[in-house]
């Protein structure tokens, strides 16, 4: 190898090399111009909530989709794109998003959407969490040391994350002030009956008894005075063994349990084999909105699930809907 | 070369260096408050005490083990290895608003202790810019940035080893740079300049018997600008339709100007050969897809990337005259990997490299996988390969790895 010749080679090289680098840095700062009031949120009950709220003076993307399993959502180009661009982000909070939103908001480097921010709302503040940990030890499994996230499945949830989102929006869009307050009001008023109708089939549903795979129902039959009377995962995100499906099995017979709840990313062959062995039922129900054809919005999720969960139990919720008139 | 690399026997060192890791933040948070003229400034914010922190870094040690027993088609004695392969120890944290920094500590089968990274990414910058500086792995293809444990494999591919070595890390800066494209699509690339990167081990170390000699690649301790080692990265990455992900890359390193260097011991005496103003240079095209199921646990990912290395590829003193072998070489490799539940995934991996040396013989590699998750921080695998270097010794190998990690570790998007 020729030194010279090398070195001169590289040269022209270095100054091609530069000129790229400095067209690159050139069309690199030029941003284009930001226009309407974008908000993303981290799952579809949020997104659902700030349209109710937002109406047409924001567009809406919701990071997840309804059938994901909210702890491991894979990655995405278009959410790094949304975040790059969003005015502001709603995450549920309760370390729900831990394994992925952090990665993402590094990468998609938009000092609005940072925690301490407007844009930034954490949705979980305010909220009393179920399972708090009385000790953080990996031997209790996948703990989330700020209590169980899944609140969104709880029939209060609906009225504290519509305030949450309604603050976000105000914060972020002062100017809107008035007009989301108005649309809080109006979806206030459409919970308020939803809220008559679940009271009603939860009076019928309080006492029974459930078996689930994942800790994400809590909420949910805490609410409706449901037991959780065993759970096929034999601690949070750690899969059963077969010795954890007979203690399953074994407890489900004991205390007469003839429902399992379950996700659709967690109705597998281990549910399919408890309820096998002890003919109980699997409940399939969203984790979220969208997790079903029925579930296209917050209320109507709830609507079918209370439904969903009455016919399990032998309730004829059509008739009790009819007796109110 | 300014690696930080100690051959040493292991357990007396490992102990006290993990400690020395631990105490790190501590340390750095000892510049105390009050400061006499004339002494040291330490910052004088207010924002440490001598012997406390509210501000702990995130600290991470990963175990890496093992399990092997490999059959050779030839002289090579079949039999077991047990092995500590690899124990690291990560601490990261914001360090100010606009920059965090890590550091990763590396134990290595085999007995050396190396500080293998420790950067600081400054994302201050407007746009979407950020700037990492210190020593860290660089921006090549997608299998190169992890340490060898986070793999798909128990082995990073057998090119990217051949042609960039087990790490391809180095001391420098790098300026990284994404733009979006429409709402599905990012284009980013990256360039960086470092002191090295040189492959860590000796390249291509031959022996002829009774005269030890090795060639081995060396760079100066200073370098004219264009004499840096360079990198450069261009990827775009864009959905396909609701489940999908495809991937596009192209990576370059470049080392413009380094020397062989061989002895050869004679009769007591040892005598230095050399040959300077070499040049070695290093291509990737990758391409990557991915498919997820609606529930996000069920995927399937399919990839490959093709390697390029030109330039002054290998060496080996031949009658008392370094021979330098000088060309092109090419390797590639393609992998399908299939998770299909939260705790277990399977694939297949093969490879196919030219060597580059005289003849530019071929080695294939085959490998085939089953992961077991016990948990996020428990993973176990078993692992099929079999080698086939063309015209050379056969192996198959099977191995049982354990990983198993303390505390919180994860990685920002990697793309």
């Amino acid at each position: 190898m020729n030194n010279t010749t090398n070195r001169n080679g590289f040269s022209r090289r270095a100054f091609t090399g530069a000129a790229l680098v400095g067209v690159l840095a050139w069309t690199a700062f030029a941003s284009p111009p930001r226009a309407e009031l974008r908000v993303v949120t981290t799952i579809p009950d949020l997104a659902d909530l700030a349209r109710e709220i937002g109406g047409d003076r924001v567009s809406v993307k919701s990071l997840s989709k309804g059938t994901e399993n909210l702890h491991q959502v894979p990655v995405r180009p278009s959410m790094v794109v949304a975040l790059n661009k969003a005015d502001l982000l709603l995450q549920m909070g309760l370390s729900l998003e831990s394994s992925w939103l952090p990665g993402l908001l590094l990468a998609a480097r938009n000092k609005d959407l940072e925690p301490g921010h407007p844009g930034f709302v954490n949705c979980s503040a305010g909220w009393e969490a179920l399972d708090v940990p009385e000790n953080l030890s990996r031997r209790q499994g996948d703990l989330h040391p700020e209590g169980n996230p899944h609140f969104n499945l709880d029939p209060r949830a609906g009225r504290h994350l519509a305030r949450q989102v309604h603050d976000g929006l105000v914060g972020v869009d002062p100017g809107g002030e008035e007009y989301y307050a108005g649309r809080l009001a109006e979806y206030e008023k459409k919970l308020e009956a939803a809220e008559k109708r679940w009271a009603k089939l939860g009076r019928k549903l309080a006492g029974k008894r459930v078996a689930v795979y994942h800790t994400e129902y809590r909420y949910l039959a805490n609410q409706l005075g449901m037991e959780v009377a065993t759970s096929i995962e034999p601690k949070p995100g750690i899969p059963p063994s077969p010795g954890d499906i007979a203690r399953v099995v074994q407890a489900m017979k004991e205390k007469e349990v003839k429902v399992i709840l379950t996700a659709a990313w967690s109705n597998n062959r281990q549910v399919v084999d408890v309820a096998r062995k002890t003919g109980a039922e699997v409940l399939e129900l969203p984790n979220q909105v969208g997790g079903a054809s029925w579930a296209e919005s917050w209320i109507a999720m709830q609507d079918g699930v209370h439904q969903r969960l009455a016919e399990a139990f032998g309730i004829d919720w059509k008739a009790l809907a009819e007796e109110d008139g | 070369m300014t690696t930080i690399t100690m051959r040493i026997r292991p357990l007396p060192w490992l102990a006290p260096a993990a400690g020395l890791l631990l105490l790190a933040p501590t340390l750095g948070a000892q510049s105390p408050a009050f400061q006499s003229p004339g002494s040291p400034w330490g910052g004088g914010f207010g924002q440490t005490t001598r012997f406390d922190n509210d501000f702990n870094p995130a600290i991470s040690f990963t175990v890496d083990a093992l399990a092997e027993h490999t059959w050779f088609d030839g002289a090579t004695k079949d039999g077991f290895a047990l092995s500590l392969r690899r124990f690291d120890a990560l601490a990261a944290a914001w360090i100010d608003p606009d920059a965090w920094a890590y550091a990763a500590v590396a134990y290595h089968d085999g007995g050396e202790l190396a500080l293998e990274e420790a950067a600081v990414e400054y994302v201050g910058l407007p746009g979407n810019h950020t700037l990492r500086a210190g020593r860290f792995f660089v921006d090549f293809g997608k299998q190169m940035q992890m340490h060898v444990e986070e793999l798909r494999t128990v082995d990073r591919p057998l090119v990217l080893r051949t042609y960039l070595g087990e790490e391809l890390g180095g001391d420098g800066v790098m300026w990284n740079h994404f733009t979006t494209v429409g709402e599905e699509s990012l284009v980013r690339y990256s360039l960086g300049a470092f002191q090295s990167l040189l492959p860590h081990e000796h390249a291509h170390a031959h022996a002829d018997a009774g005269h030890a000699h090795e060639a081995e690649r060396l760079l100066d301790d200073r370098a004219k600008a264009d004499e840096l080692n360079f990198t450069a990265r261009l990827t775009g990455m864009r959905d396909i339709g609701d489940r999908g992900i495809l991937q596009l890359g192209g990576s370059a390193r470049w080392i413009p100007d380094f020397t062989y260097r061989a002895t050869h011991e004679h009769d007591g005496e040892t005598e230095v050969f050399e040959q300077a103003g070499l040049r070695n240079a290093v291509y990737g095209v990758d391409l990557t897809y991915g498919w997820t199921a609606d529930s996000g646990i069920e995927t399937w990912t399919l990839g490959g990337e093709w390697l390029l290395q030109d330039g002054d590829l290998s060496a080996h003193l031949h009658d008392e005259e370094l021979e330098v072998f000088k060309g092109s070489v090419q390797g590639l490799y393609g992998f399908a990997d299939y998770k299909w539940s939260l705790t277990s995934a399977a694939g297949v991996q093969y490879g196919l490299v030219e060597m580059p040396e005289e003849g530019k013989p071929r080695t294939a590699e085959y490998d085939a996988y089953y992961t077991h998750w016990f948990s996020e921080f428990l993973r176990m695998r078993f692992a099929l390969t079999y080698l086939d270097p063309r015209g050379g010794e056969e192996s198959i190998r099977l191995a049982l790895q354990f990983t198993g990690i303390v505390g919180p570790h994860s990685h920002g998007v990697n793309w």
